[in-house]
């Protein structure tokens, strides 16, 4: 099922910027120098109260002489760790979740040929971490909310998808079936067609891809023969641009779950008889109709 | 006094559907041959099975009158509008005994689409279905779209009689292109293999370029011919004519759709040089301002969606949706999903509104026709005149077809009737398809599609549809195919038939006293 988008609204602009020191998700904010620390909070610890800078002045009240102010501010504090303990047990769980949705494709799915995934540049899925590293990016995107990605979808809801779905990410799983088609234009990409494994109505998806992905193939799928099944991740187009307004996915990485395989359509001399029988039976009625007419001439 | 059907004319109609059955022992023929070539050996007994239940069931019906009297008109008019249904339920055997289809009523409709080329389907998973199978549909495909008459014609099964004119009329054909029947039949069938086999070899070229297996390639080049000839839209790949991804392959379709949904009888017409007679044509003239007019309707509707990079490849691809709305061959180059998405509303109305005027008459296209429209256009223009002249003034207005004719008061009447029919029909449909909770412009464009045998689906026809609405969408292609005036006739006559006449109802009546 499609994730619902998260409104990335309220952390754009300065206020959102202002919102999210807030909730910890960015960086101290330098006063000297107007940046922000690259010193960011783990995602696991978003929801807990921003630190107070050592360097911030702390205004100095009165001692607290009195015991009883000392054990109400105890007390306090632990009713508030105690309401926070959920919510920082919640944010690390969905942290963790959306570190393995970025990172586990390469995890071997159910097959028996499962192999690790290949992008165009044949470097993995790096993308997002060497940005982190980036020193210029001070901002590590992988802390923000993205509503450009929907991980595994199903040709079923491809094929039936409304402009929510037009350009974003999307990994989808299904046979490769009919022929890899080759584009005059660009040599090096081709066609692909994905169908739903449930067979159930035509659910097919068009996919674009580049060739070297598309050799790791074996098998087309077809009559007599179950083709590769194979996971996709890339982008999602409703109506393409590029190729005539086609609904397609432009493949940035596959992997194979399965190998495809041939199902030999066994030569069975019985299920011959009761056709041979109707031709028998047929061609007799010819014959009597053929000796009534020679008959009645 | 209505005519009535008496046990002699039964035995002669049954007579001559079983040598229509026992000649479409021919058509699962193919399928079988190609099976056993392939060595698709289940699909191979089913259409052995079948082969045998024509010649059997054929047989058998013939034998009910071993020498048949000459058809008369009613008979022909019989034997014309039952042979599409009853060579349809003969049809789905083999295809229900396959996985394909989830029930008995899904094969029949395909096989109906299949016969009167309306190109709709109920098919699951067709891109696991054997090449014997498409085949079978593709030869259907080619058999309907001849004309099932037209090809027993062509063969001479029935003779060469004075009846095989209402025949070959009662089926939607009015012109003979030469004056013999049976050389009419003939001249068509040789033109069709002629065009099948002339863009049957540019396509499989351009597939094998693409990378398509050479067997592959050369059977949906074959296919997708016959399919684009006969406008029909069958296309061997769920997809449609989406999958091959080419618009060379998209524009070479595109010219043998427009081939096929020209009237036949201008054909002879540039072979003997009167190229004239060809573009004064009324139904030319007709075809080409509204292919026009509709191409530039839906590019403007398009436009402001980021459908295209850029106006030439829009103005292609607007072209050929058009031409294959048009030509009611149904050929998709958009989905289903796509057509109720992000299509305005408005280009799904020109779509459908092309499908139901539909291509030319004498052609396989479906639908009113140009022919049609255009003479209904000018019995306007005599209306208009007629209005304006004086009482005593006598209005004569003409038109082109196979040289300058008059235009009479029953051909407009015949144009208007056939209209109004066409339209009564395109309403019921979508009646029905609102009653089982469908939106509207969705109902009326799949009615329209049906009807007009166009084809093109807005995602209600399919596996899973409901069976009511399956039934009635059947009738609609059936009584779409033979233009309304045989079915009607023939239906009127059966039920005055088996409704007993005063006399009998009487007699019974004092009997029981």
């Amino acid at each position: 099922m499609p994730t619902k988008p998260f409104p990335t609204k309220l952390f754009q602009g300065r206020k959102g910027a202002a919102r999210m020191r807030a909730f910890g998700l960015l960086g101290a904010h330098d006063s000297a120098s107007g940046r922000i620390s690259d010193s960011a909070p783990s995602r696991a610890h978003a929801l807990v109260p921003a630190q107070v800078p050592t360097s911030a002045p702390v205004r100095t009240s009165a001692p607290a002489s009195s015991r009883a102010h000392a054990l109400a501010f105890a007390l306090v504090l632990g009713l508030a760790l105690l309401l926070c303990a959920p919510c920082c047990a919640w944010a690390e769980e969905d942290g963790a979740a959306a570190e393995s949705g970025n990172t586990s494709s390469a995890a071997a799915e159910p097959g028996d040929n499962a192999s690790s995934e290949v992008t165009p540049e044949g470097t993995g899925r790096s993308a997002g971490s060497s940005s982190a590293a980036n020193d210029e990016n001070l901002v590590d995107p992988q802390l923000l909310p993205d509503s450009s990605f929907i991980y595994d979808t199903s040709i079923v809801d491809l094929s039936q998808a409304d402009s929510y779905y037009d350009g974003q990410t999307v990994r989808v799983t299904g046979e490769v079936v009919g022929d890899r088609r080759q584009t005059l234009s660009d040599r090096d990409h081709c066609w692909i067609t994905i169908t739903d494994p449930a067979y159930d109505i035509n659910n097919t998806v068009e996919i674009f891809m580049p060739d070297e992905q598309a050799d790791r193939i074996d098998t087309y799928g077809a009559y007599g023969r179950i083709g590769t099944i194979v996971s996709v991740q890339g982008t999602f187009h409703l109506v393409c641009p590029e190729h005539d307004g086609a609904s397609d996915v432009h493949a940035t990485s596959m992997s194979i779950s399965s190998r495809g395989r041939e199902v030999k359509d066994a030569f069975e001399p019985m299920s011959f008889v009761p056709g041979l029988a109707a031709v028998g039976v047929g061609l007799l009625l010819m014959l009597a109709l053929w000796y009534l007419r020679e008959r009645g001439r | 006094m209505w005519p009535r059907f008496s046990f002699n004319d039964f035995r002669t109609i049954a007579h001559y559907l079983g040598v229509l059955i026992v000649c479409f022992a021919v058509a699962p023929g193919v399928p079988f041959v190609t099976a056993l070539l392939l060595q698709e050996w289940e699909p191979a007994s089913r259409y052995l099975l079948t082969v045998g239940i024509c010649l059997t069931i054929g047989t058998a019906m013939r034998l009910l009158m071993p020498t048949p009297s000459r058809l008369n008109r009613q008979q022909a008019m019989a034997v014309t509008g039952l042979a599409w249904i009853v060579l349809a339920l003969i049809a789905a055997i083999p295809l229900a005994m396959s996985n394909h289809y989830n029930t008995y009523t899904d094969a029949l409709f395909d096989c109906v689409s299949g016969l009167t080329t309306t190109g709709a389907t109920c098919v699951t998973n067709i891109d696991h279905m054997s090449m014997a199978d498409n085949m079978f549909r593709f030869v259907m495909h080619f058999v309907g779209g001849m004309g099932l008459v037209v090809v027993a014609l062509s063969l001479g099964l029935f003779g060469r009689r004075s009846s095989d004119a209402s025949l070959y009329a009662s089926e939607g054909r009015s012109e003979h292109v030469v004056p013999n029947v049976v050389q009419t039949t003939r001249f068509i069938a040789r033109m069709a293999v002629t065009v099948i086999l002339c863009a049957l070899v540019p396509i499989f070229l351009v597939l094998l370029v693409t990378g398509m297996e050479p067997l592959r390639a050369f059977l949906h080049g074959l296919w997708l011919s016959i399919s684009a000839f006969m406008t029909g839209g069958f296309s061997p790949m769920s997809t449609s004519v989406m999958y091959y991804h080419s618009a060379v392959v998209e524009t070479l379709l595109m010219v043998v759709m427009l081939l096929g949904s020209i009237n036949f009888a201008l054909y002879p017409e540039i072979r003997r040089g009167r190229t004239d007679h060809f573009f004064h044509d009324l139904e030319i003239r007709t075809g080409a301002m509204w292919l026009l007019l509709m191409t530039a309707v839906l590019v403007a509707t398009l436009a402001s969606a980021p459908l295209f990079n850029d106006l030439p490849e829009m103005l292609r691809n607007c072209a050929f949706m058009i031409v294959s709305a048009a030509s009611t061959t149904g050929f998709q180059t958009v989905s289903a999903n796509q057509l109720t998405t992000t299509f305005s509303s408005g280009a799904f109305l020109v779509l459908a509104i092309v499908m139901a005027v539909g291509g030319g008459a004498g052609a396989t296209s479906g639908g009113i026709k140009f022919h049609r429209v255009g003479i209904i256009w000018k019995s306007f223009v005599s209306t208009v005149k007629s209005a304006l002249f004086p009482a005593s003034a006598r209005v004569v207005v003409d038109y082109h077809h196979i040289g300058r004719r008059q235009l009479r008061p029953e051909v407009s009447r015949e144009a208007l009737t056939v209209f109004t029919l066409y339209v009564i029909t395109y309403v019921i449909g979508t009646l029905a398809g609102l009653a089982y909770g469908y939106d509207a412009m969705t109902a009326l464009f799949e009615s329209v599609a049906m009807a007009s045998n166009g084809g093109i689906s807005a995602g209600i026809s399919g596996a899973g549809m409901p069976l009511g609405l399956e039934i009635i969408y059947i009738l609609q292609m059936w009584a779409g195919r033979l233009e309304f005036v045989t079915l009607m006739a023939l239906i009127v006559e059966i039920v005055v038939s088996i409704t007993p006449d005063r006399e009998t109802f009487s007699r019974l009546l004092n009997r029981g006293k």
